[in-house]
């Protein structure tokens, strides 16, 4: 089964702050984790987003649609990256996210893709 | 529901505090055993207890603490049991046994003290019918009255999951009539493994690491060693429990050294001796030579041999690789574990040298088992740095560090790896 782990962390308190050495660092973990599921066979997809203030919204205001600045959620965490994982239950996924260099200054959040009901044979 | 009478207790801040949670941890699994030994059904009798803890919450302050708490306790919960029972409206077989019950808890609470049945409870928690992987978070639950929601996060477990198991495990043991009782001698040997077993599962992640410094740790290595010491106290016959405690204490007696001032970690070779726990070293030797003597050599007591080598490599300066190597041979031999295998390379390569060891490891590599095993990969970074294969070896660093979960080690590790020489 699939699970997507969303990513959060606080850009502004965190990511900005830190040198070029620690983000080339803090770089490197994020590929380091990207291989090691590679290697396992487990990674359909690792994406990062640009800042969150890149975000914009679109939603409909009135009789046509209204374009916003910045993430939709208010809060000092932002989704920064996913990860699509291929695993066997909640628990490997639960391993997995543990393993994610977001934890620490961030939160992971997993969710399992929804599948279509197998068709009636 | 079920075992919040523990957390009941620690939450509350009064005089009676103190005993009643000294009661609670000493007694918790001794009530359970004695209230569920005949209807099997532990989570009746964890919510029996629970209601008498909260009941003794009430009392005790008002009241005092009574001259035999868990006379006190069990008397209360056995009354809810009944109750409960009665309320269910089962039938009179069930009455028999509750009856049953009754003189019996009366019986053990007007004598000198509650008898202790917690190794037929420990059996029943580590039984073969249950799924393995629920077993040592049932004795956390039922033996010591931790709560789901610690269990789980011990576990990496969601609270909700692993309630859920704990439920269906507690259900499987009242249906399918597990009993609570210690197997006898023709059956014990297969048994009493899966107890050890599920005790070391509670302390680490139960694969052993190749340092030998740093298995993967729950938070509840105070809770673990307190489930190894009763079951060494209940078997202080069987060499394989003594084993077992022994090494755990050495495992628990460096734990102090593996991380310096800045929180970083420090590997075995490194770590200051001056912060090991003497005494309990000391204590792991004396219960490793008391299991000695049983002359019935196992699993644990190869592995509390090892840690024992380390202890003395690094307090006398003298290295006996060949002894480690014997050590893993045999363990191989018991366990066919590719951790051990890994284990043994590492001493290899120390008479042999980098190269010789990575020969060998390369037949471990099509392991599937080792794919996403940190400690594989870190030792496999080490010997390659070491054979001055440095391209090679970053590769492998970076496996390790993907994999790792614990901050501190991935940073020694990315050290190691940006060490590495261009």
């Amino acid at each position: 089964m699939r699970y997507i782990l969303l990513l959060y962390q606080d850009e502004t308190g965190f990511w900005f702050r830190l040198s070029d050495a620690e983000r080339a660092a803090e770089g490197a973990r994020y590929e380091a984790f990207a291989r090691a599921l590679g290697e396992a066979g487990q990674l359909v997809a690792a994406e990062r987003f640009e800042p969150y203030y890149t975000a914009r919204t679109v939603r409909r205001a009135g009789d046509r649609p209204a374009v916003g600045e910045g993430a939709y959620a208010d809060t000092p965490e932002q989704l920064g990256g996913a990860f699509i994982i291929e695993v066997a239950d909640e628990e490997e996924a639960l391993a997995w996210a543990a393993r994610c260099p977001t934890i620490g200054h961030g939160v992971v959040e997993i969710r399992r893709l929804w599948q279509p009901p197998a068709a009636p044979p | 529901m079920a075992a919040t009478g523990r957390a009941a207790v620690t939450s509350q801040g009064n005089a009676a505090r103190d005993t009643a949670e000294m009661v609670a941890r000493d007694s918790y699994g001794r009530l359970v055993a004695l209230l569920a030994v005949r209807t099997r059904d532990v989570a009746a009798a964890e919510d029996a207890l629970a209601d008498a803890f909260a009941a003794a919450l009430a009392d005790w302050p008002a009241n005092g603490v009574p001259a035999k708490p868990e006379a006190w306790l069990v008397t209360v919960a056995r009354r809810r049991l009944i109750d409960a029972a009665r309320r269910r409206q089962t039938g009179d077989a069930a009455e028999g046994t509750l009856r049953l019950l009754a003189e019996e808890v009366d019986a053990a609470a007007a004598g000198p003290g509650i008898p202790d049945r917690r190794l037929a409870l420990l059996f029943a928690c580590a039984h073969p019918a249950l799924d393995p992987a629920i077993r040592a978070p049932l004795m956390l639950q039922v033996v010591l009255g931790l709560d789901a929601k610690r269990i789980a996060s011990a576990f990496l477990m969601s609270p909700a999951a692993i309630g859920k198991r704990l439920g269906r495990a507690k259900a499987r043991i009242r249906e399918a009539g597990i009993p609570f009782a210690v197997p006898d001698r023709a059956e014990l040997p297969g048994r009493l493994d899966t107890v050890l077993d599920a005790v070391y599962a509670a302390f680490g992640d139960g694969w052993g690491d190749p340092a030998g410094t740093d298995a993967a740790r729950r938070g509840l290595s105070a809770e673990a060693l307190y489930l190894a010491r009763l079951a060494a106290a209940l078997m202080p016959d069987e060499p394989e429990a003594l084993g077992l405690l022994a090494l755990m204490l050495h495992a628990e007696a460096r734990r102090g050294a593996r991380r310096n001032g800045e929180g970083d970690y420090v590997p075995l070779a490194d770590q200051e001796t001056d912060l090991w726990d003497a005494a309990m070293i000391a204590e792991a030797e004396a219960v490793l030579r008391r299991a000695s003597t049983r002359g019935a050599i196992g699993r644990y007591q190869l592995e509390a041999a090892v840690q024992s080598t380390h202890v003395e490599r690094r307090l006398t300066g003298r290295a006996n690789w060949v002894a480690v190597i014997q050590l893993y041979d045999a363990l191989q031999a018991l366990t066919g574990s590719p951790v051990v295998a890994l284990n043994r390379l590492l001493a290899v390569a120390e008479i042999d040298g980098a190269e010789a060891a990575l020969g060998e490891m390369d037949t471990l590599a099509g392991d599937r088992r080792l794919v996403d095993y940190q400690p594989y990969w870190a030792a496999r970074a080490e010997l390659l740095a070491r054979a001055g294969a440095h391209g090679e070896s970053r590769r492998a660093y970076a496996m390790a560090i993907g994999l790792e979960q614990d901050p501190a080690v991935r940073r020694f590790l990315l050290r190691r790896q940006a060490g590495l020489p261009e």
